[in-house]
């Protein structure tokens, strides 16, 4: 059954087609409020309120195509403000170290999971409209067109955050990057007397 | 580092993050469970609401109906209205004051000015004022009480038709 159908039926109250819209996008929806929230329970409760709304929400869709943008739609903004909620409660400690595991547990070369820590992070000192820009567009593969729909925001916006985002996870990886190098050519001015202090 | 290299590491790392995030099967037990408690609370809320309407509707039929029906609270909701009658009159000073109807009439208004000018009268109300309209006021004032009653007995007597016929009507709308 298409995605089209499932979204009609649902419209008509089928709460079998709806259970099959729920199969065919919680793993995405999940993993995208995981993303905004850091938090497994908090993703799950964002999942779920999301889907909530979605149902009972779903007969205001006239165009099933828009669904995607209409659901994120929702997601996003749930995510915002349960993060916002429960952002006094996190503590920033719990945070990377969830974040560390994870990556730990799905990548065994040190290289791969030091360059996801490095990402990890500076995704953590974004602000949380470029987060969620930086989401929509790498892990949901959303269009900018999409996103903006999606954060009911002009494309132009959507371009200047993701813009603005990039670089600052740019710069993030060239300081990370840059460290050993600086640390390597320092040491070696140590070995060879060249310390300012001797 | 060049920006393409920069995107396949920032999508690498997001999928390598959800990776690891699967969703649990009672969560849509969960919403399901949420969504049967969230109709339920607004079917009694619906309900609820309808009692409350036809409540303010039936108290508001009994009030119409004793005032249009009973003499004595007709004449007491005439008593009340009086008494909040005001009339403009000219003090010793000949100052334009405002002043309760019966406070004034139990009194003499005393003046040394027999004609007062126009435009002495006129600072305060705005309008050109007469004592006589003033009098009259109180003749006039039976006949509105009057209108007022029938108007007030006609509002209740359509809202309640109006609420018969949506309640009963085709006006009613599923809630899914």
């Amino acid at each position: 059954m298409g995605n089209t159908d499932l979204i009609k039926r649902c419209q008509l109250g089928d709460l079998g087609s709806f259970s099959e819209l729920y199969h065919l996008h919680r793993k995405k929806a999940l993993g995208t409020a995981y993303l905004i929230s850091n938090q497994k329970g908090i993703a799950e409760d964002i999942v779920q309120e999301s889907f909530i709304e979605c149902f009972r929400k779903i007969q205001t869709i006239k165009n099933p195509e828009a669904f995607e943008a209409w659901f994120y739609k929702t997601l996003v903004r749930i995510g915002w403000r349960m993060v916002k909620k429960h952002n006094q409660f996190l503590l920033m400690g719990d945070q990377h170290m969830e974040g560390l595991s994870t990556a730990m547990d799905f990548n065994s070369e040190s290289d791969t999971s030091e360059t996801n820590m490095m990402v990890h992070e500076a995704l953590d000192q974004l602000s949380l409209p470029l987060k969620t820009v930086v989401i929509l567009y790498y892990f949901n593969d959303m269009s900018i067109e999409k996103i903006s729909n999606v954060l009911g925001c002009f494309q132009g916006t959507v371009k200047s955050r993701l813009h603005n985002a990039r670089r600052q996870l740019h710069d993030v990886f060239n300081e990370n990057e840059l460290k050993p190098a600086a640390n390597i050519f320092f040491a070696n001015r140590k070995e060879y007397g060249f310390d300012g202090n001797a | 580092m060049e920006m393409p290299e920069l995107d396949k590491k920032i999508k690498r790392a997001l999928l390598c993050k959800t990776n690891g995030i699967l969703p649990s099967e009672e969560t849509f037990t969960q919403i399901l469970a949420s969504l049967e408690k969230k109709q339920a609370r607004r079917t009694f809320n619906i309900s609820y609401k309808n009692y409350i309407i036809a409540f303010i509707c039936a108290v508001s039929v009994i009030f119409g109906t004793t005032l249009i029906v009973s003499v004595d609270a007709r004449a007491s909701a005439m008593e009340i209205i009086n008494t909040v009658k005001s009339v403009i009159i000219l003090d010793k000073s000949n100052n334009v004051a405002e002043r309760n109807a019966d406070e004034i009439f139990m009194k003499h208004a005393i003046s040394n000015n027999n004609q007062p000018g126009n435009a002495d009268i006129l600072k305060k109300p705005g309008v050109n004022t007469l004592f006589l309209q003033a009098i009259l006021l109180n003749q006039v004032n039976g006949l509105k009480l009057c209108l007022k009653l029938l108007a007030i007995g006609s509002m209740t007597f359509g809202q309640t038709w109006n609420y018969n016929r949506v309640r009963h009507g085709r006006g009613q709308v599923p809630s899914y």
